[in-house]
């Protein structure tokens, strides 16, 4: 793989399951992605490190968001819409990755416009190319939006 | 399922009663949460084997992947259980389906793992029957992947489907000179994850026919089957015919 040209990108990974989460971070080593991936574990902690409160005052705007559907509290579909629906939080890519294939939520993730909708794979070996897959194209194929002010 | 006793009454057969609310509540349980657990644990298992394989023994390894294969096949048995609520609770809509197109599509899904095989497939011109198509496609599907399944070991595998009309139903046969099975058991066929064959021999962890008895039952049909051991077997499904009146399309 050709070195990214963007130079370290955040990654903020919404993800209640501390495993999952271990999954996802060993994929990106695996993958030898060089961006910071930020974990938070429900979505009041996803929301308050995008808007830059509380405890994360200081947290940098991600490039990419992965999210987990099935979040203690506030749903993932919630935390899907209000991102979408805060202009300066509605550019950032999200990737809905869950376990769930059923139709229902497929739908109802990209009517809440979610950029892309991932079925995890069972296999750790599957993920990570789906991880390595995604930087690729979210960091060397596309054309991101400038970030907001 | 009921017929329809006319154009407005339809939508009858799709009021979700308390059973099918448990079951959607069961599937969501299943995909979301226990699936994702055992989905865990095989990663973990590849991440150890991984990171920390040459710390093990042989014996510790081949433990570890052990854990994977059995995670693999508790995710199996998911998917199958899952498959089986899906269709034991998802709203039919019955309507009259061309059962020769379908069977055709059906075949080619069945067998889309099994293309560098030599296998004959007739399909004559099939009647049309009554039946929600969702329904109906996957049955076909689950016979005829048991059929692609079944004859991997024949030089040519030769399948079939073939329709038998009578005033009552429509009896539609799937029929392959496959592995075929003791009749003896036949009453256990659809029994969910019962097999009839050593996983060794035919992989597989017995949900389509249990699918395939769901789905006839949910449209007030039967299953039934007749087999010889190594000479083949052939599925008949019975769809009822609907009053002439509830199906004037």
């Amino acid at each position: 793989m050709t070195l990214p040209i963007h130079g370290a990108v955040d990654i903020l990974l919404v993800e209640d399951s501390p495993t999952d989460a271990l999954i996802t971070r060993e994929a990106l080593t695996q993958a030898r992605v060089l961006n910071r991936l930020h974990h938070v574990e429900d979505g009041y902690e996803a929301l308050e490190f995008l808007r830059r409160q509380g405890a994360h005052a200081e947290a940098p705007r991600p490039g990419l968001i992965l999210l987990d559907l099935n979040l203690p509290k506030k749903s993932g579909l919630d935390v899907l819409t209000e991102i979408k629906s805060d202009p300066n939080l509605q550019t950032i890519p999200v990737v809905v990755l869950t376990t769930s294939r059923a139709t229902v939520e497929v739908d109802a993730a990209y009517r809440q416009h979610a950029n892309c909708f991932i079925t995890k794979p069972v296999e750790f070996e599957d993920m990570a190319r789906c991880i390595c897959a995604l930087e690729n194209f979210w960091f060397s194929i596309v054309t991101l939006p400038p970030p907001a002010k | 399922m009921k017929m329809p006793a006319d154009e407005s009454d339809v939508g009858a057969v799709a009021v979700p009663d308390r059973r099918d609310e448990d079951l959607k509540l069961l599937g969501s349980a299943l995909s979301h949460d226990l699936d994702g657990s055992v989905r865990g644990v095989k990663s973990l298992s590849t991440i150890i084997l991984n990171r920390f394989g040459a710390q093990l023994d042989d014996e510790g390894r081949a433990m570890m992947r052990l854990l994977g294969s059995e995670a693999e096949r508790a995710n199996r048995l998911l998917d199958g259980l899952t498959d089986w609520l899906t269709y034991a609770q998802q709203p039919l809509t019955p309507a009259w389906q061309d059962t020769s197109r379908i069977a055709r599509e059906a075949f080619g899904t069945a067998s889309a793992s099994a293309r560098e095989r030599k296998i004959e497939f007739e399909v004559p011109s099939l009647p049309r029957v009554w039946s929600d198509e969702l329904a109906l496609r996957k049955a076909l599907h689950e016979l005829l992947a048991n059929a692609v399944k079944f004859t991997a070991r024949q030089a040519t595998a030769h399948v079939t489907i073939a329709a038998q009309e009578s005033d009552g139903e429509i009896v539609l046969t799937v029929g392959d000179n496959g592995a075929g099975f003791e009749m003896e058991h036949s009453n256990q066929l659809y029994r969910l994850f019962r097999r009839m064959h050593r996983k060794q021999e035919f992989p597989g962890e017995g949900a389509g026919l249990a699918i395939v008895r769901e789905i006839m039952q949910r449209h007030g049909g039967r299953v039934w089957a007749d087999a010889r051991v190594d000479e083949g077997a052939t599925f008949y499904l019975a769809f009822p015919k609907p009053a002439e009146e509830d199906a004037a399309t």
